[in-house]
């Protein structure tokens, strides 16, 4: 066992590396860690050699002591065996220091500062990452004389350590061959969390955040970021693995997404995915994205006015899964007229044996696929309605727009224009 | 949907078209105008050679981050922090920001100096001016402020006009252009570095790179972006070379030395008559305030990024204090300088560009050692050309800062 107490990684590059006859032998430049526990366990010390300049990997288990000033070696220098970083060891200077993580509590990303190592459980584990202030003095070299002044005031340099099971490291150089970080944690985050830390990355960690989320949470993740960003994502993806998510997405939602990608690539999706879907795209891609036409679902629930209660459940029962909302059912004629709105209240609360032409609110609310989003968001709001459908001249039901379609146009316009700098 | 799509592609071709004509119209800001307009009244056209080797150096110099940008999808204070460490990231952004405080200085002075010629006292327009900045860029309509200005910028294309229309002498213009001089006198020497300083400025590397970034430009669509970027470039010192020729066949011409904004309007003369000044205080103060606006709030981005702070103005200010502390302090700074009293606000445009180049060297530096990291940029690392070019920017400069301190102290020894 290695006899260690607790340090900061700032603090441990750079010291010397003597053998047990005080020999020196080199110093620290890196440390590797071994991901897997909880805390990931230092596995080897990347040592500059004084001899010959050369890096090479001193096993932990060689390693006496680590103390503040200096390592100590079990045996003697002539005695000691080094070897080369192994695949799937994490460098923590390298991969880790000064580089972006998650904060999967506190939803945000962060830069490390530095990594404090503590014995845990007989070894030598990385407990927690400092982002904060006095990890950015100690790295300066600023800390000691900073909290002594501060100290004349009787204030003190707060810590701000975040534990390890906390965060997530973004994995972002595939070319150095590293092994995927698991990114299980991220994948429990709720898809608006996940979305608004994507939004905070750079895209090579966006693509590789996508990469290790399930296809739902990742469909229900892209369409809570703004449709040009999704847009990217999708774009840099695997191809199989971006269809697959597009149609786990709405319809809606994956034209919006896929209205934001070149024609040529935009093309090559739609004759991937499945015929119908690619169709229902389609025909929405042909409305401009400011209007009802643009903003509309295909995917709803019309039953013709002869169903009864009964019959109208057990449809619903079928198709539901398909639907962005079953609160609203529309009533259409034998052209396909909406004649009709029901909700699901009315439709539970009601005898089997009831036509739904009985138990229908007659000439419901409309949208027409011209009007502008903020008319239909006034419409939306004015009749406290969960969804709109909209019609056509005919009067024939094309689509629906649900609430949290237009829930941005209803906010303050400001909070929205905000959200990038300058792109 | 033809027409749709045709305005679909123009939007897109107008987004990507952003980032180096913005650029090219902030460069030529208060400080800009102002060096442009020392060095044509106080040496004629003798000065234009410098103004064709910086150009090919700004281009480059440009396109390396532009190129960074769209390879790693990271801005160039990320890229610092990862591949430096904190403590070099901690001497990158301490010089960014000097660099920076003095270009706000600058732009405040000349904010104050374009609406001097419009009879507003600097103690009204200053105060103002820095209000209204701080408020339409935080309350979320800095894409509103920036195409404001950008129009206004339009207004130096009167130099050119006017430069054609004060008959300068275009043998000795030309001449001047391709053929090198040289003078050993401080003044001489100070408005050598102010134009490397004012042409190639450290904000504007930070802020290229991270435009790049926030539009989502990769490395496909790059070859689009470079050509815009050299067309930048280009277009800066081609508005730069008629405000030096204007101000030789007109200033110079005249013996005038500028000593406040009106002096320097008189450039305008030929093309504008009595309008000279209303024309010259019209595109200071466009340039000055799109170039304050973008300096302070580019700082701010850039330091918060290094740092890993909190940032972004779709924040609160209580979930990133830092970043709305360090964008208020910093245009608190600028307009607060200007206001000293007796303060000669000529004076002040120029030394910030001389500072400016001053630091200038030790931003490249980490630039083309970024650039050129396999690491990083695969193989879109420099190429050894491009090396050659901007490794002697970088020693230029620092030999001319040297000469200048020399020259400076041994003139003050007597």
């Amino acid at each position: 066992m290695v006899l260690f107490t607790e340090m900061y990684l700032s603090e441990l590059i750079n010291i010397p590396v003597v053998d047990r006859l005080q020999e020196p032998v080199g110093r620290i430049n890196d440390i590797f860690v071994l991901f897997g526990d909880r805390f990931p366990k230092v596995v080897g010390l990347l040592i500059k050699h004084v001899s010959d300049q050369k890096e090479s990997v001193l096993l932990l288990s060689e390693v006496d002591l680590i103390g503040k000033k200096f390592v100590v070696t079990k045996v003697i220098k002539s005695r000691l065996a080094f070897t080369s970083p192994r695949e799937g060891e994490i460098a923590l200077v390298r991969d880790i220091m000064d580089k972006q993580i998650v904060d999967v509590d506190g939803v945000k990303v962060i830069r490390v500062n530095d990594i404090k190592l503590a014995m845990v459980d007989q070894e030598v584990r990385l407990i927690a990452v400092d982002v904060g202030f006095s990890g950015f003095l100690r790295r300066l070299g600023l800390e000691k004389i900073t909290s002594w002044f501060l100290k004349l005031f009787h204030f003190n340099l707060p810590e701000s350590l975040i534990g390890w099971d906390h965060v997530e490291p973004l994995k972002t150089d595939i070319s150095k061959g590293l092994i995927a970080i698991p990114h299980q944690r991220a994948s429990e985050l709720h898809p608006a969390d996940i979305a608004q830390i994507v939004s905070q990355v750079h895209s090579a960690e966006r693509t590789a955040i996508f990469d290790s989320l399930s296809e739902k949470t990742a469909a229900e993740a892209l369409h809570e970021l703004e449709p040009h960003i999704g847009a990217r994502i999708i774009q840099l993806l695997d191809t199989k693995k971006a269809l697959r998510i597009l149609e786990k997405m709405p319809i809606d939602e994956a034209a919006d997404v896929l209205g934001d990608i070149p024609e040529d690539r935009r093309e090559e999706f739609l004759r991937l995915m499945k015929v119908k879907k690619s169709a229902e795209i389609q025909k929405l891609l042909k409305h401009p994205d400011e209007t009802a036409g643009g903003l509309m679902t295909t995917e709803f629930i019309a039953v013709p006015q002869t169903y009864t209660v009964e019959e109208t459940i057990n449809y619903l029962r079928e198709t539901s899964p398909l639907a962005e909302t079953i609160y609203y059912l529309y009533v259409v004629d034998e052209n396909e007229r909406l004649i009709g709105v029901l909700s699901l209240r009315s439709l539970i609360v009601n005898a089997c044996d009831i036509l739904v032409s009985d138990i229908m609110i007659k000439e419901p609310i409309t949208v027409f696929p011209e009007m502008s989003n903020r008319i239909v968001a006034e419409v939306i709001s004015k009749y406290n309605l969960l969804a709109v459908p909209v019609i056509d001249k005919d009067k024939k039901i094309m689509g629906i727009i649900t609430v949290d379609d237009v829930i941005d146009f209803m906010l303050p316009p400001l909070s929205r224009r905000k959200r990038e700098m300058l792109g | 949907m033809k027409m749709f799509k045709k305005w679909r592609r123009l939007w897109f071709f107008l987004a990507v078209l952003g980032p180096g004509i913005i650029t090219a119209c902030a460069d030529n800001d208060a400080g800009g105008i102002t060096t442009y307009s020392v060095a044509g009244s106080s040496f004629g056209y003798s000065l234009l050679w410098m103004l064709l080797i910086t150009t090919f150096c700004l281009a480059v110099v440009q396109e390396i981050c532009a190129r960074m940008g769209a390879v790693t999808g990271k801005g160039l204070s990320d890229l610092i922090r990862e591949n430096f460490g904190l403590r070099w990231t901690f001497f990158a952004m301490t010089i960014l920001l000097i660099a920076n405080i003095f270009t706000l200085i600058a732009d405040f002075a000349g904010i104050a100096a374009s609406l001097e010629i419009f009879g507003i006292v600097k103690w009204i327009s200053v105060p103002i001016m820095a209000l209204i900045i701080w408020y339409t860029v935080l309350k979320g309509s800095y894409k509103i402020v920036e195409r404001i200005f950008l129009v206004f910028c339009l207004v130096q294309f009167a130099y050119v006009f006017s430069g054609l229309m004060a008959r300068p002498d275009w043998g000795l213009a030309l001449k001047s252009t391709f053929i090198p001089s040289f003078s050993f006198e401080p003044h001489y020497l100070l408005l050598f570095i102010g134009i490397i300083g004012t042409t190639i400025t450290p904000w504007m590397q930070f802020y290229i790179q991270s435009s790049i970034r926030d539009k989502g430009i990769n490395i496909k669509q790059y070859k689009y972006e470079r050509m815009e970027v050299l067309f930048g470039a280009f277009f800066t010192d081609f508005i730069s070379f008629f405000i030096i020729v204007a101000c030789a066949a007109t200033l110079y011409k005249m013996g005038i030395e500028i000593n406040s904004a009106k002096d320097a309007a008189i450039a305008l003369g030929p093309i504008a008559g009595n309008f000279a000044e209303t024309l010259f205080g019209l595109g200071l103060f466009g340039a000055s305030t799109l170039t304050a606006s973008i300096v302070s709030l580019s700082s701010a981005y850039a330091i918060c990024e290094a740092f890993g702070w909190e940032n972004g103005i779709n924040k609160r200010f209580n979930e990133a204090p830092v970043f709305y502390g360090l964008f208020t302090v910093l245009l608190g700074i600028g307009a607060a300088v200007v206001l000293l009293p007796n303060i000669s606000l000529i004076f002040v445009m120029l030394l910030s560009q001389e500072i400016n180049g001053f630091l200038l060297p030790f931003i490249l530096v980490f630039m083309i050692l970024l650039v050129n990291n396999k690491k990083i940029m695969g193989q879109h690392v420099n190429s050894r050309g491009y090396n050659i070019l901007a490794w002697f920017t970088v020693v230029a400069l620092i030999i001319l800062t040297i000469i200048l301190l020399v020259v400076s102290f041994s003139a003050l020894l007597g």
